[in-house]
């Protein structure tokens, strides 16, 4: 054994020696800086022209990962010290996470630029510990989407468009069970099946909290019991078959798009992807809340941060100020992904343009989005704890939408947040 | 055989091809739907589950006109240089762990069974850090090098190299031929079929690589097939009629390469000799 | 053709080796060798066994403060996730591997006769293998949806509809049938190159002498194909060891932890939970087991030889 290892000390050596080297550096003239995303190839083409229009001489390159992914590779690769990622797209909850991992550069020196251009509450999802960590890029709500023909089916009146008049959850059981007897393959939907994010109001709609408490929102709050209520009345919807399983959350648009769900609680950028299905003759109405509770409805949406280890950080800087503080860009990077800006005067000019492409099926589109974001909107809770948070309160709604009992799926959740808590650093 | 066999077995082939065939059957046709009516037939089957209402070749013109057909011809560079290479390596290093004998050949071959059974995934993260301080970042060689020394491909040929006779090598060797002679006119020779079968195992790991070259090969200049495809997942909107046409294409290109290597599996090598 | 070819070589070959071998060396043996391995060894050690070495330090650090310790071992055997993650690997393991081995010797027995149009039976049954896994899974998903085209052909003839991919007691079975559908072809070639090796002269004897056709198997078939086998067993298991995308991409390890299989826990655990170094444990553990586990097949297979 020990005359091989010589042997094949030297020889390694060689082999080592002789590996390729080819690599292309980046032009010297030129700053290429890598934009990552978790929205399709292409969905920034137009913004990204213009900003190199702009600003000849700096090269955006957009990475497009599927959502799921986009967390890991934002771990994998910051963490890691790459620096092809100059400027990414962060989940507003996911910055104090971020923040702490180093993976985000301190924006605190650009604070009244910011103030100046975007909407107060966005800004609020940016900041963590007294420190600006990005950019506020967009907002976002929810509507609930419906399918007029089969509302007509069942004899089924259009939900009110009046955020003071809006259905609540238990009028919309009644009429989603109509609807389906009456031929609707379903009555119910959330688009996010088994995403915290859309769940969230559920609880937080009766008083129960985001389900996180205590100093720095570190300690699960999830065995109470208007917890565990309203948790098996979401599992109600699934066992009674009202609403669908085992449908990916990328499929279900596609579900009511085909004409095969009732009603619909989704994001508002399905808008877009509706009226572009022909023959869909749909409405759109205020988020539902509980009787006796109070009407609440998700926000926050994605910020853009810069690495802090980025080499072209003045170019990333420039591209991220773009995509968020010109109001022409943040109209620009709004139009395949069509979230509402957190920058002030794109907001207004989205409004327009949405409702005027909506046509009749979206009409009350500006109008309902308004009221939301003024007066229902509960941002998820700010924790260094989110990121891990989120991956496992979506997982346990998935048992749960798969039938799995609430109570015992709260404590086992609440017991693997607790040892996923322990491990932060 | 007989006829009385031949129609049980070929329906079992059949059968057998046509599971594996199906599901990509029906995402190739989707392809051809409009967007909308993808997942409109799944049930209960009809014959629209199988014939779009309308076709439509939307979805593979803008495949094709998009950064998918630059990804394929990396897909393709990057696996063909990775299976010629990994061939030439592994069957080396296969020869010199089944045909010749020296002290520490078992610790070799023990070190190329571990290799395998590390997941690559697990490792990708510290290795690419390596990469790129090598300044491989956004390269063919970033993306070629961790396919080429494949353990499980020297195992598979050393399993075979195994098999055949040193009997031969050392009638050769009285011929005057060495060892480099013996390996490429002897056991090379010899071994078609464990060659494809290796290069069967360098195509797929390559093929199917993701997590890596994301990693390693950010620049869409350099995204192979894998990559490309799962772009067109965005969090609002899927295209799954160009994701489903990429998948299918991505499959058509081997299938090509594997039609024609297949009649060396026809090849009959059955009289080598003297195999224990 | 080529048959003709390597068969005329290895009679001529094999014809010269009559006098006693006398070999002209100049290079002992093992220099030789150190000259064929190097590529091998180096790509080897470099691209896998260092960074391996690199995670295994990473996981005896402890805090932020860079103290060594087993704490993060410590902590996977007393979380819950990693105790799904053992049992549903486990079970995944003992019923995956003999499944797949038995359907891919099944077909490459059927596609080793003269079948008309052989070849294209073979190479369509290898094809998933060619679709990416992140594709292929969605596609798969879309099948066992529960409103998929699976139960409708359940419902065709007559059967009731499956939670599949939605319910603890289906769910891992599911992902089995998935993985097979992408792994039975591509290990049927390699049993099929094999079959292609048996004498056959062997075959004629045993019919001469009455052999059955199950004696004939059991006699000749499998123990000549031992090689192969043993590759594939050993290959075949490695390979379901570390199954992930299917199980990240289709239920997370859901429902219930029920598919949790290992490389989905350290995927969870590093990428996504941000625990690189309760990853790096787990890898640890996993390349253990994996480790003892084909050291017990070389055993079995071999009976203690060196192979």
């Amino acid at each position: 054994m020990v005359k091989i290892t010589r042997r094949h000390v030297m020889a390694l050596g060689a082999g080592v020696l002789a590996a390729p080297l080819i690599s292309r550096s980046a032009l010297a003239q030129e700053a290429r800086i890598g934009f990552l995303s978790s929205q399709k190839a292409g969905a920034f083409d137009a913004v990204i022209a213009a900003f190199e229009k702009a600003n000849p001489g700096i090269k955006v390159q957009a990475q497009n990962v599927p959502f799921d992914q986009l967390n890991a590779q934002i771990q994998a690769r910051l963490g890691a010290g790459d620096t092809s990622v100059d400027v990414y797209t962060v989940d507003e909850p996911r910055v104090p996470a971020y923040a702490n991992k180093g993976f985000l550069a301190d924006l605190t020196p650009m604070r009244a630029e910011i103030e100046a251009a975007a909407a107060p509450a966005a800004i609020a999802g940016t900041s963590f510990r007294d420190k600006l960590w990005s950019f506020p890029f967009w907002t976002t709500s929810q509507f609930l989407f419906y399918n007029n023909d089969l509302l007509k089916k069942a004899g089924l009146a259009a939900p009110d468009a009046d955020p003071a008049k809006r259905l609540t959850w238990e009028d919309l059981q009644t009429n989603a069970r109509a609807a389906q007897k009456a031929g609707a393959k379903w009555g119910f939907a959330f688009d996010q099946n088994d995403r915290y994010y859309e769940l969230q109001p559920l609880y937080e709609s009766r008083g129960f909290g985001p389900g996180l408490s205590g100093d720095g929102l570190l300690t699960p709050a999830l065995t109470t019991e208007g917890w565990i209520k309203t948790t098996a009345w979401y599992r109600d919807l699934y066992a009674s078959g009202l609403a669908p399983r085992g449908v990916a959350y990328e499929q279900m648009p596609a579900l009511f798009s085909s004409g095969q769900v009732a009603y619909m609680v989704a994001g508002v950028w399905h808008a877009r992807v509706f009226r572009l299905a022909n023959e869909l003759n749909f409405g759109i109405a205020p988020m539902p809340y509980f009787a006796g509770g109070k009407p609440v409805t998700p926000t926050g949406s994605w910020t853009i941060g810069v690495n802090p280890k980025s080499a072209q950080k003045d170019a990333a800087v420039k591209f991220a100020r773009f995509l968020t503080l010109d109001s022409e860009g943040s109209l620009l990077a709004s139009t395949i992904a069509p979230q509402p800006p957190a920058n002030k005067a794109a907001f207004a000019a989205y409004l327009r343009r949405e409702s005027e492409a909506g046509g009749e099926n979206t009409a009350p589109f500006a109008k309902i989005i308004s009221y939301e974001l003024a007066n229902t909107a509960v941002s998820r809770p700010r924790t260094t704890g989110y990121v891990v948070f989120e991956e496992i309160m979506n997982r346990m709604y998935s048992d749960i939408r798969n039938g799995a009992e609430a109570k015992p799926s709260l404590e086992r959740t609440e017991a693997a947040l607790k040892a996923a808590f322990s491990r932060l650093e | 055989m007989n006829r009385k066999q031949t129609v049980p077995l070929l329906v079992i082939a059949i059968g057998a091809a046509a599971a594996a065939m199906l599901p990509l059957i029906w995402a190739g046709i989707s392809a051809l739907r409009p967007s909308a009516e993808i997942f409109r037939y799944l049930s209960p089957l009809s014959i629209h589950t199988f014939v779009p209402t309308q076709v439509t070749f939307e979805n593979v013109i803008a495949l094709w006109n998009g950064p998918f057909a630059r990804a394929m011809l990396n897909s393709a560079v990057v696996t063909a240089i990775t299976v010629l290479l990994g061939l030439v390596i592994c069957s080396m290093a296969a020869f010199a762990l089944a045909a010749l004998n020296y002290r520490g050949r078992g610790v070799v071959f023990a070190a190329m069974i571990v290799s395998f059974l590390i997941p690559f995934d697990s490792i990708a993260v510290p290795l690419a850090q390596v990469f790129r301080d090598l300044n491989l970042q956004n390269s063919y060689a970033g993306l070629i090098l961790p396919g080429i020394g494949n353990g499980l491909a020297v195992f598979l040929l050393r399993q075979f190299f195994l098999g055949i006779p040193r009997e031969l090598a050392e009638a050769a060797m009285v011929d005057g031929l060495g060892w480099f002679g013996i390996f490429t006119r002897i056991y090379l020779p010899l071994s078609k079929p464990a060659l494809i079968g290796a290069g069967l195992i360098l195509f797929v790991f390559q093929w199917q690589a993701y997590l890596w070259p994301l990693l390693i090969a950010p620049d869409p200049d350099y995204h192979v097939a894998s990559v490309a495809i799962a772009s067109f997942a965005g969090q609002y909107d899927v295209d799954y009629g160009q994701m489903f046409g990429g998948a299918v294409f991505t499959a058509l290109l081997p299938m090509a390469v594997l039609l024609v290597f297949q009649r060396y599996f026809i090849a009959s090598f059955a009289t080598t000799g003297s195999k224990d | 053709m080529m048959t003709a070819l390597s068969t005329t070589r290895t009679t001529e070959a094999a014809s010269k080796a009559v006098p006693a071998p006398t070999p002209r060396r100049t290079l002992s043996e093992g220099m030789v060798a150190a000259i064929f391995l190097a590529p091998a060894v180096i790509a080897v050690l470099v691209l896998r066994i260092w960074p391996t070495g690199l995670a295994l330090w990473q996981s005896i650090h402890v805090g932020s403060a860079g103290t060594f310790g087993l704490a993060n071992y410590t902590f996977l055997f007393s979380d819950p996730s990693f105790h799904d993650a053992l049992s549903a690997t486990l079970l995944f393991a003992l019923i995956v591997n003999p499944f797949q081995i038995a359907c891919a010797l099944g077909l490459a027995l059927v596609l080793h006769r003269a079948l008309p149009a052989g070849a294209l039976w073979r190479t369509l049954i290898l094809l998933p293998v060619a679709v990416p896994q992140s594709v292929s899974a969605i596609i798969m998903g879309v099948v066992f949806r529960p409103d998929g085209p699976a139960n409708a052909l359940l419902a065709t003839i007559g059967l009731p509809a499956q939670g599949f991919l939605t319910t603890p007691d289906q769910a891992l079975y599911t992902i089995i049938l998935i993985v097979s559908w992408i792994g039975v072809g591509y290990w049927m070639t390699f049993l099929l190159a094999g079959l292609k090796e048996i004498p056959f002269a062997l075959y004629e004897a045993a019919v001469i002498d009455g052999a059955t056709a199950w004696q004939q198997f059991r006699y000749i078939t499998l123990p000549q194909l031992r090689r192969p086998l043993t590759f594939v067993l050993v290959a075949d298991t490695v390979a379901n060891f570390l199954v992930f995308a299917p199980v990240q991409i289709l239920t997370k390890g859901g429902p219930q932890g029920s598919t949790n299989l290992i490389m989905n826990d350290i995927y969870t655990r590093g990428f996504l939970s941000g625990d690189v170094r309760g990853a790096a444990a787990e890898t640890g553990i996993l390349v253990g087991i994996v480790v003892i586990v084909v050291a017990i097949q070389f055993r079995m297979m071999t009976g203690g030889k060196s192979e």
